[in-house]
């Protein structure tokens, strides 16, 4: 498989577990919050087929499984419940928490891996372009940053600011934290990249021309940190999800009654039950085929580079 | 040696930054170790108050930044108001039983990775290499949250494994041999799941290096000399590798205190982990800083180490 | 009563860091010619040339062109007179953005100065691209496609966009082929007899500097040892330095043009 094939592939299939995310509300047949007091930890419910038909059933009835209504893709009547993936201890629909879970978990890991990186390019092109004093603070502030280690950063900084606030802010929070803290490496690299590209003829003769500074970094350079920026990302954005996903296992992130893949992971935690509710782990598998896909990514973006010596 | 002083100076320089750095933050940070009891309407205004300068937190910052370091250097590391005790004795235990966990799993790590790595890279595009990248590549994939869960899970239900606690009660009344393998029951699965964590990128790094130690011009060239492969192995292709090694190496050494936060904290295991979450809970703010403050000093006297040893190790570096 | 010259340099120095690079250097040329600049690796040639393109500001002396000072103006007016003296570069791979297109390119000079519309610099790629000796259908080729020859060629014509004077040629043909260089340098000489341009040709290649110039100065440490015309100079080499570089050409020299 071709390297452009392969990239392509893998961008479709990371496209699909973004957009099951993203179209939670349509997809999911339950609002996260609606509890079902009279099921709690039900086992997946089993699908049935009445020929073309699928159905589930209770003790007593069976319900058919209906599409499009209430504004969502599928769901059944009440009192009848579908529980594709069981049921938490509140009688929460798993798939529909996992789904909306997913939104907020991607959805951070993806928006702190752009902080980052717009950070790291902005910072990093400033220091490899002007360099001087401007370089040396960059590269010293990023060194004092880069020695403290990252999740007990995370987590002060986290700690410092108050805990008891609404989701919205939560969110946003953490994702400028997460964010935040992860620009150093992103603009080192940028800097390097910067700092090479500065001295290339074709800049030098465009200088020759009488170009401004600003027409030089626009034209010429920032072209040339695209695949720097890219390969970061893949490597970015994976690392963020588990650090929403860390911070609100430990209760710092999202809180209830919003999921997210950590805070769904902690109520895992009731091990002496979880083996019979193994569904409960579902948030923590479904990290799994993100990481992949990413995972892939970042190699084929890096293989060629090792191949070209 | 000119170089090694210029490096611990900078690290220290380094450090100084950081608590530097970490002090300010903790403190522009709204609210205090108080602040919750300010929101108790049974606690006056003017208690809090007066608790507040008791533990001397109304003084201004540069009083307090140097009481904290005064504290530090008699060995303190400041004052726990959570705890009402110098944090120094509440870490210390705490550090032993960080390292031996992260200590045990990273050498375990190395010990697997640094053959499995050379195999691979000498027998690359073979079967055994290919099944390799597979492996590690979905074990990179499983996030060590759910790993620790799972093992945690499987010990509860099998009850082989113990599901927390780094010792049993009653450790205290057995036998020393006892003791120890009392312990190594203890460490089993918090160290499985820190090793199938590390493992990956480690064996994907020691690949890449041998794997240009291979290629390399003088490699060949000893090769088409007939020296034999375990002489070839360890006396020409292991150094020439040694360099991105070594810095992986002083990296692996630096994490030593932060590697494992998380895994402690679900597994229960009684090391730094539980204490920073507690602190920052709590928000009693100078055991968060002595945390943040020892892992950062292992972190630079991590890469410290590397720079020293690279510098010893490489003449090349001393050229320039 | 004797015009002056076009170019003329009087007392030249640039140094860096308090070491000088050049020094003393003092010469005229008249508009139309073209001067040779030769000597040994280190002798200030570069140096020299980015001096006179205006890369590099002098220490000392001064730089009249066409009875303009060109020391001592400010940023607007050197980004003026940039566009009257036009420096072709050795490397024809580095000189050039490999993803932008030929056309891209040659008129790059024209957008930074926001000379003229969109539609009157793509007139002018063609225009420019046809007196280079380019095809037009290649204006939406990019550079990485072109051979070292073509590169070389786009970059003069990249350096005819804004109608300079005045061309340094700093080794711009040592990386070339024979063949494309005999091409490139007939290219250079039309140039000239068509448009009167004047060239400073910095060369380690004796029998081109023969072929192109029509007086030559030798630098050796950073100043002129000497500046006579080709043919006195090469029958009649009076400093012991271009005696030197002569007697090397000639024992490397394989169609002994240089008599």
């Amino acid at each position: 498989m071709s390297r452009r094939t392969k990239i392509a592939a893998v961008l479709v299939f990371l496209g699909i577990l973004h957009g099951l995310a993203i179209f939670a509300g349509f997809l999911a047949p339950y609002p996260y919050a609606e509890q079902h007091r009279e099921f709690p930890y039900a086992p997946p419910t089993r699908i049935h087929f009445s020929g073309l038909h699928p159905y589930v059933q209770d003790s007593t009835r069976s319900y058919p499984i209906q599409f499009l209504v209430h504004g969502r893709l599928f769901g059944v009547p009440a009192p009848g419940v579908i529980f594709l993936l069981g049921s938490d201890a509140y009688g929460r629909d798993l798939f529909s928490r996992l789904l909306y879970g997913g939104r907020v978990s991607l959805l951070t890991g993806l928006l702190a891996a752009f902080l980052s990186l717009g950070l790291g390019l902005v910072l990093g092109t400033a220091a490899g372009f002007y360099g001087g004093w401007l370089d040396q603070i960059l590269m010293r502030g990023g060194e004092l940053v880069m020695a403290l280690p990252w999740l007990y950063l995370l987590l002060a900084v986290r700690a410092f600011l108050p805990l008891h606030i609404t989701t919205v802010q939560a969110f946003f929070l953490i994702v400028v934290i997460i964010g935040g803290a992860g620009w150093v490496r992103p603009a080192r690299l940028i800097r390097g990249v910067v700092l090479s590209a500065r001295e290339r003829g074709f800049v030098l003769a465009a200088r020759g021309f009488g170009a401004s500074d600003a027409y030089l970094i626009r034209r010429h350079i920032l072209p040339l940190t695209l695949g720097v920026v890219l390969t970061q990302a893949t490597v970015l954005i994976p690392q963020y999800i588990l650090a929403e996903v860390a911070l609100s296992f430990l209760g710092l992130g999202v809180g209830e009654p919003v999921p997210s893949w950590g805070n769904m992971l902690a109520e895992a935690q009731e091990y002496h039950a979880l083996v019979a509710h193994g569904w409960m782990l579902a948030p923590g598998l479904a990290i799994i085929p993100v990481l992949l896909g990413y995972l892939v990514l970042a190699d084929t973006f890096i293989a060629p580079a090792g191949r070209a010596r | 040696m000119r170089y090694i002083g210029r490096r611990l100076l900078h690290g220290l320089l380094l450090l100084v930054g950081v608590s530097l750095l970490s002090f300010l933050f903790a403190n522009l940070a709204p609210g205090d170790y108080f602040s919750e009891l300010r929101t108790d309407p049974r606690v006056s205004a003017e208690t809090v108050a007066a608790l507040r300068a008791q533990s001397g937190l109304d003084r201004p910052l540069p009083v307090r930044y140097a009481a904290w370091v005064a504290s530090v250097l008699r060995g303190d590391f400041g004052y726990s108001l959570a705890y009402n005790s110098p944090v120094g004795p509440l870490l210390w235990g705490r550090v032993r039983a960080t390292l031996l966990l992260t200590g045990t799993a990273t050498l375990l790590a190395w010990l697997i990775a640094l053959p499995l790595g050379t195999w691979n890279a000498t027998a690359r595009g073979k079967w055994g290499d290919s099944v390799s990248k597979v492996v590690l590549s979905c074990l990179l994939a499983i996030p060590d949250l759910l790993l620790a869960i799972v093992f945690l899970m499987l010990a509860v239900e099998s009850g082989y494994f113990p599901a927390g606690g780094m010792v049993s009660p009653g450790w205290a009344s057995l036998s020393g041999p006892e003791r120890v393998g009392d312990v190594a029951w203890h460490l089993a699965l918090p160290v499985a799941v820190l090793v199938l964590g590390m493992l990956p990128t480690l064996v994907r790094h020691v690949r890449a290096s041998m794997a240009e130690a291979i290629d390399s011009p003088f490699a060949l060239s000893a090769r088409a000399q007939g020296i034999p492969r375990q002489r070839l192995l360890f006396r020409h292709l292991l150094p020439a590798a040694a360099n991105p090694l070594i810095s992986l190496a002083g990296f692996s050494l630096g994490t030593l205190l932060s590697a494992s936060l998380l895994i402690e904290v679900v597994m229960g295991w009684p090391g730094l982990g539980p204490l920073f979450l507690e602190a920052i809970m709590a928000r009693d703010f100078a055991l968060v800083l002595a945390v943040v403050m020892l892992s950062a000093s292992f972190l630079v006297a991590g890469n410290l180490l590397a720079d020293i040893l690279l510098y010893r190790m490489d003449p090349r570096i001393r050229m320039k | 009563m004797a015009a002056e010259p076009f170019l003329s340099v009087r007392g030249l120095g640039k140094s860096f860091a308090g070491r000088p690079a050049i020094q003393g250097v003092t010469f005229s040329l008249e508009r139309g010619r073209t001067l040779g600049l030769v000597g040994p690796s280190g002798s200030g040639k570069s140096t020299l040339a980015r001096c006179l393109a205006l890369f590099e500001a002098p220490t000392s002396g001064e730089i009249w062109l066409d009875g303009r000072n060109l020391c001592g103006l400010n940023r607007r007016e050197r980004a003026a007179m940039r566009a009257e003296i036009q420096l072709i570069f050795q490397e024809p791979a580095s000189s050039l953005n490999p993803r932008f297109t030929a056309a891209q390119i040659v008129t790059e000079p024209l957008l930074i100065r926001r000379i003229g519309t969109g539609k009157t610099r793509r007139q002018r790629a063609s225009e420019l691209m046809e007196t280079v000796g380019l095809s037009r259908q290649a204006l939406q080729t990019p550079a990485l496609e072109f051979s070292g020859g073509e590169r070389q060629r786009l970059a003069i014509a990249r350096a005819l966009a804004l109608e300079p004077k005045l061309f340094i040629l700093d080794e711009s043909l040592a990386g070339l082929d024979l063949s494309v260089q005999a091409q490139v340098a007939n290219l250079l000489l039309d140039l000239q007899k068509r448009r009167g341009l004047t060239y400073i040709l910095i060369s380690h290649d004796l029998a081109l500097v023969w072929r192109m110039a029509g007086e030559i100065a030798v630098m050796d440490h950073g100043s002129i040892v000497e500046h006579a015309g080709v043919a006195d100079l090469l029958a009649r080499p009076q400093h012991p330095c271009t005696k030197e570089l002569l007697n090397a050409a000639q024992a490397l020299s394989l169609d002994g043009a240089p008599a």
